[in-house]
């Protein structure tokens, strides 16, 4: 627990993140221009939200960032390296929650550790350790009590709590969240929110989170960037100068609304809109 | 509503018995000769008869298909991991395992009698060649539709290609491989039968062969009695086995409560 990554102050805090010029083009029958001329760099330490129209290309930039794709021109650099092959220390969580259901919940959280270095090799010795670290973890996102149950015992809601955990329990360089609550109901969701935004505070983690949904960019972001429609470019990068903790109520008030509607205006720039 | 379950619990065997009273009563009602259709008393009066010999020879087919089973399925999770876990192995061998799965192994039967000669050997072949192949599909189906989000996060942690086959290929396909069991068992029977009614002198195939050879009809289905009745003994042993081991995959069937795997 004691090795969470430096925190910076919070005024000039250095890039983790640098994309530079990048493009990416899927070959095939009638290729795809995915990205083009994108540029974008996220701090150390800051919660950047990427939105734009659908099929933008804002799953295809988190691939990119985690290497599990190359660019086709420019250049991804992470933490002053540029990344050439897949990060091994990152974490993700989808739409989807894609837990493995022949694993408890405990379990499922435990899958990053046996298969992390350094962790692996010390999994068997530390078992104990790390069991203790996932129940804590579990009971910071309200789940305390339900590592013995199997997934698909659980709600909607309650499976991607655990996905959310499963990308953090390692204390990845970077978090990718690609619209993680998108298929949940309105009330799920922003209690996800809030819980998300109170990791976030405690663990100071860098995410890229990937929406459609305007109000949780605004809520959740210090930087929102909007893309462009096919080929994908950041168009618009916007801070979100809003104080923390932020609550439901400050969804409502005038300065957040305008916050929401500046970013709907570019996006409506962007291109078709969703 | 408690009538309602019990008719559920019966219903396998009402309908068997069912099965068994109609035939009986049809043999009787249009007096149709024993050597044409016996009737299921025939039929089990022969079982009695000629027990001793059914009991040898069945045996011997039971062994026979297990050997070619087990055989079958070393070979078909080992080709069915390769075919599952690398796209050039799949797109290779694909069109070479659909054009010998087309093959009616009954004619492959006297090609290995050629090779082997008559018995056991070309029983236990057969029985493992009808085998192997459904085994194989299904764990490379098992392992090859992994959900590629799961791949994405297991390759940003640093996953090789084993790790992730090791944590979530293998163990994701073990309802498929436990599913294509039931049928791999029902199929290594039926093959190592064929096999015995072409080219053998031992095993229930063969006891048929000869009995209908010499009219001695009731026989010839005491002896079917017998195939299927070890038939649905195997399937029910496979079955208990994959409820054994992969209750995840089938709570659908038998989910009692919300909660209760806790």
């Amino acid at each position: 627990m004691s090795s969470t990554p430096p925190v910076a102050s919070a005024r000039g805090r250095s890039p983790l993140v640098i994309v530079e010029n990048a493009a990416l083009y899927y070959p095939g029958a009638g290729g795809v221009l995915a990205l083009e001329r994108l540029d974008l760099s996220i701090n150390q330490g800051e919660f950047a939200a990427m939105v734009g129209p659908s099929g933008c290309g804002k799953s295809t930039l988190m691939k990119l960032i985690s290497g599990l794709n190359r660019p086709t021109a420019g250049r991804v650099m992470v933490g002053n390296v540029e990344v050439r092959a897949p990060l091994k220390n990152v974490g993700m969580a989808f739409q989807n929650p894609a837990l493995l259901p022949w694993r408890t919940t405990l379990e499922n959280l435990l899958l990053p550790l046996q298969v992390v270095r350094p962790h692996r090799e010390r999994f068997r010795q530390e078992r104990k350790q790390y069991v203790e670290k996932a129940q804590t973890l579990l009971a910071k996102v309200g789940l305390a009590g339900v590592g013995n149950r199997f997934p698909w015992e659980l709600s909607g809601g309650m499976q991607q709590r655990v996905s959310l955990c499963r990308a953090l329990i390692h204390q990845p360089q970077i978090l990718l969240l690609d619209e993680p609550f998108g298929a949940l109901d309105a009330f799920t969701r922003e209690e996800l929110w809030d819980t998300l935004q109170a990791l976030w505070q405690e663990q100071r983690f860098t995410v890229l989170l990937v929406t459609h949904d305007l109000t949780e960019a605004v809520y959740l972001a210090d930087f929102a960037h909007v893309i462009s429609s096919r080929p994908g470019r950041v168009i618009y990068s916007c801070r979100i100068d809003l104080p923390r903790p932020r609550g439901s109520e400050m969804r409502y008030t005038p300065v957040f609304v305008d916050y929401v509607h500046d970013l709907r205006a570019h996006i409506g720039r962007a291109g078709d809109v969703p | 509503m408690n009538w309602k379950k019990a008719l559920f619990d019966a219903s396998p065997w009402l309908t068997t018995i069912g099965l068994f009273m109609l035939w009986e009563a049809a043999c009787r009602l249009f007096k149709i000769p024993p050597f044409i259709l016996p009737a299921p008393s025939q039929a089990v009066e022969a079982l009695i008869e000629y027990w001793s010999g059914i009991w040898l020879n069945a045996s011997h087919t039971f062994v026979t298909t297990l050997i070619g089973f087990a055989i079958a399925v070393v070979f078909g999770v080992i080709l069915g991991v390769a075919v599952g876990a690398s796209p050039l192995l799949y797109r290779a061998l694909n069109p070479v395992l659909i054009g010998f799965n087309s093959i009616p192994k009954v004619a492959v039967v006297p090609v290995l009698v050629l090779w082997f000669g008559i018995g056991t050997v070309p029983a236990v072949l057969t029985a493992f060649l009808v085998a192997f192949f459904p085994i194989s599909v299904n764990v490379a189906t098992g392992i090859a539709t992994m959900e590629p989000e799961l791949e994405d996060v297991l390759r940003s942690l640093g996953a090789s290609k084993l790790d992730i086959l090791w944590r979530v290929g293998l163990p994701r396909s073990l309802p498929y491989f436990f599913a294509s069991l039931k049928i791999a068992i029902t199929l290594a029977f039926v093959g190592a039968v064929i096999s015995e009614t072409i080219a053998s002198n031992q095993g229930i195939g063969y006891l048929m062969i000869s009995a209908s050879s010499t009219f001695r009809v009731p026989l010839v289905f005491a002896a079917l009695l017998v195939i299927a009745a070890m038939g649905v003994g195997m399937y029910a042993v496979a079955s208990l086995f994959e409820r054994r081991h992969i209750r995840w995959a089938i709570r659908n069937l038998e989910r009692g409560g919300f909660g209760s795997g806790g």
